[in-house]
């Protein structure tokens, strides 16, 4: 029971970590809440389950496809949501996203009337059984590619010239610009990269799951919660942040009631901002007056 | 968004153009014989109550919340049991409704003392989440996802308000009470200070300024205003359900005051005609209404950063300067 729960939240904790990876890379190029990020988990795995069950595309390039148009979405809502509006007040851009989220969801329920759709498995179904628990290939498959993403994401921005100046105009916009950094194309490119964490998140997930319209507003709740446990701007307490409401939310599900299951994810962001509301790894900003 | 610094009269706050507006909405049921679009009113005006709220806490004070559906929804849920379940009078389960409310905004506020921005934002957020929630699963109380039905017509001192004209006069009493009260409040001392308080805290505390109180009265009030609007809504509908008051509402009455301009006293009324209006008149567009709002509103906020109406009357200032 026990580790079949702990086995199960580190599953859906890799989702969480890889989908709020993303979102953490776009705040921390733009100091703003991206309410898109939800959308383009819901966008990876609709687009992936649009090309292959409706165009009957081959699986590998629908979902090659797939992750490659959200990536582009997602760079799309940076130039047309959050570029013109860097200069306003934050919470505009926390709107602009909102709402150009909406438009895209209501897009998708014009063709899937509100009816979940069943996405199209693309590993045997037969379970392996490690330690007395058994898995599905799947389940298996989103352990190891979030692991794959992670340490090549890390390898990304600690070697590459190119993850350098990203983290750079990340950090210091002023100071990369007078380096000679194009801020203008790492920004758009780490909107490219946090769009394609969320797709591949959705790609890996749907099979487990079915597809609908509403999965990135409800996938929305849980990255908020997990970006402020680990603190906003912390893709490390990102991490280790999912994979903590993972397990705690399976646990709970487990033990106490999957009713609440739903309410961890609030309550956790409510008492880390009462508590601490740098979350386990996030810096404190200090403000100048 | 400018702070007004001038000093307005007393004479000022009694007579000014609103009162045009006011008047002709009491001549309107003269008017308008089909009850489909005095519903429609009646709605509009409760959105107006509820944006009002919004508009007090990010007009006045400066703080966002995306979790005011929450107070909405205590209200009308408060309103709903009392009359439904012990019977109470109107008046009784309204002020019922509106100290529940205004207990909960303290709550929220106190978090709000803390923190600012993004993170507030989630804070609220998650506030209206969780009632969401609480509606849906704790099913004694609520009765769940099915909601409350049969909610009693509202009856003041002894006279029952049955027909849609009465309902009419009984909402825009207090939508216009409301009005003059976010008048006053603008312009009163404890608006001059929450406004000081939207400019630059630090500041506004140097000057004497308890930010503590005004925070906290500020969240108290608008989630009252907020809890009026929900007490309202239910006794219009007449039937409540935890769907009515998602994110969504949340994120309406933020967009209703976004369009109409922050801290604007005709913000609310402008945006609720605006969107709540018109959504009532498109409905049978479907999703194809929400996706035109989308952009709508979207371009409203990247190229009218002010709302609508400061955008037309910066145009209508540019216009007379040539014209001189």
């Amino acid at each position: 029971m026990l580790i079949t729960l702990l086995s199960n939240g580190i599953i859906i904790g890799s989702i969480y970590a890889l989908v709020t990876l993303g979102f953490v890379l776009a705040f921390r190029s733009i100091d703003a809440f991206n309410f898109f990020h939800g959308e383009l988990y819901m966008l990876g795995a609709f687009l992936g389950f649009a090309f292959n069950s409706l165009l009957k595309f081959p699986m590998i390039l629908s979902l090659l496809l797939a992750i490659l148009i959200t990536g582009l979405v997602g760079i799309m809502v940076e130039r047309i949501a959050i570029r013109p509006l860097l200069s306003a007040p934050r919470f505009q851009i926390i709107f602009a996203t909102a709402t150009l989220g909406l438009i895209i969801r209501h897009s998708i329920l014009l063709y899937t009337k509100a009816e979940a759709k069943l996405f199209p498995q693309y590993l045997p179904a037969t379970p392996l059984k490690i330690l007395n628990v058994q898995y599905k290939p799947q389940q298996l498959l989103i352990i190891a590619m979030t692991i794959i993403l992670i340490i090549s994401l890390y390898a990304f921005f600690g070697k590459t010239k190119l993850g350098k100046a990203m983290r750079a105009s990340a950090s210091n916009i002023r100071a990369a610009v007078l380096m000679g950094v194009n801020v203008d194309l790492t920004q758009m490119l780490t909107f490219g990269i946090a769009s394609v964490l969320g797709a591949a998140a959705g790609i890996l997930a749907a099979p487990l799951f079915i597809v609908d319209a509403n999965m990135g507003q409800f996938m929305i709740t849980k990255i908020f919660c997990v970006a402020v446990l680990g603190g906003l701007n912390s893709t490390t307490g990102a991490i280790i942040a999912g994979y903590l409401l993972g397990i705690t939310e399976n646990l709970v599900g487990g033990y106490i009631s999957t009713d609440y299951q739903d309410a961890i994810a609030f309550i956790i962001i409510i008492l880390v901002l009462i508590v601490r509301p740098t979350g386990i790894m996030g810096k404190k900003v200090l403000v100048k007056v | 968004m400018t702070t007004e610094t001038r000093r307005v009269t007393r004479g000022e706050l009694i007579f000014d153009k609103s009162n045009i507006l006011i008047l002709l909405l009491l001549l309107l049921p003269i008017f308008i014989k089909n009850f489909y679009y005095l519903q429609i009113f009646d709605i509009i005006g409760i959105y107006i109550i509820f944006s009002m709220s919004i508009n007090i806490l990010s007009g006045f004070l400066g703080q966002i919340s995306f979790g005011h559906a929450g107070f909405w929804a205590i209200g009308a849920y408060t309103s709903a049991l009392l009359s439904t379940k012990l019977h109470f009078p109107f008046a009784l389960d309204l002020i019922s409704a509106l100290i529940l409310a205004g207990i909960f905004g303290f709550l929220l506020g106190l978090p709000a003392l803390r923190i600012k921005g993004h993170y507030l934002a989630l804070a609220t957020l998650s506030f209206g989440l969780i009632i969401h929630l609480i509606l849906l699963k704790w099913m004694g109380l609520t009765n769940g996802p099915n909601g409350i039905n049969d909610i009693p017509k509202v009856s003041l001192a002894g006279i029952e308000i049955d027909t849609e004209v009465k309902f009419y006069y009984v909402l825009w009493f207090f939508l216009i009470a409301s009005h003059v009260f976010c008048k006053h409040l603008k312009f009163s001392r404890i608006g001059y200070a929450m406004q000081s308080v939207k400019e630059d805290e630090v500041a506004s505390s140097m000057v004497g300024i308890n930010i503590t109180k005004i925070k906290l009265l500020g969240f108290m009030i608008s989630a009252m205003v907020a809890g009026l609007s929900g007490s309202l809504f239910a006794h219009f509908m007449g039937f409540i359900c935890p769907d009515l008051f998602s994110l969504d509402a949340s994120i309406v009455v933020v967009m209703i005051v976004v369009l109409g301009g922050f801290g604007n006293l005709s913000a609310p009324w402008l945006g609720s005609i605006l969107i709540v209006g018109s959504s009532e008149y498109f409905r049978f567009l479907g999703h194809y209404r929400e996706i035109a709002y989308g952009i709508i509103i979207l371009i409203a906020l990247i190229f009218m950063p002010q709302g609508i109406w400061g955008a037309f009357s910066a145009i209508i200032k540019k216009v007379i300067a040539r014209l001189r």
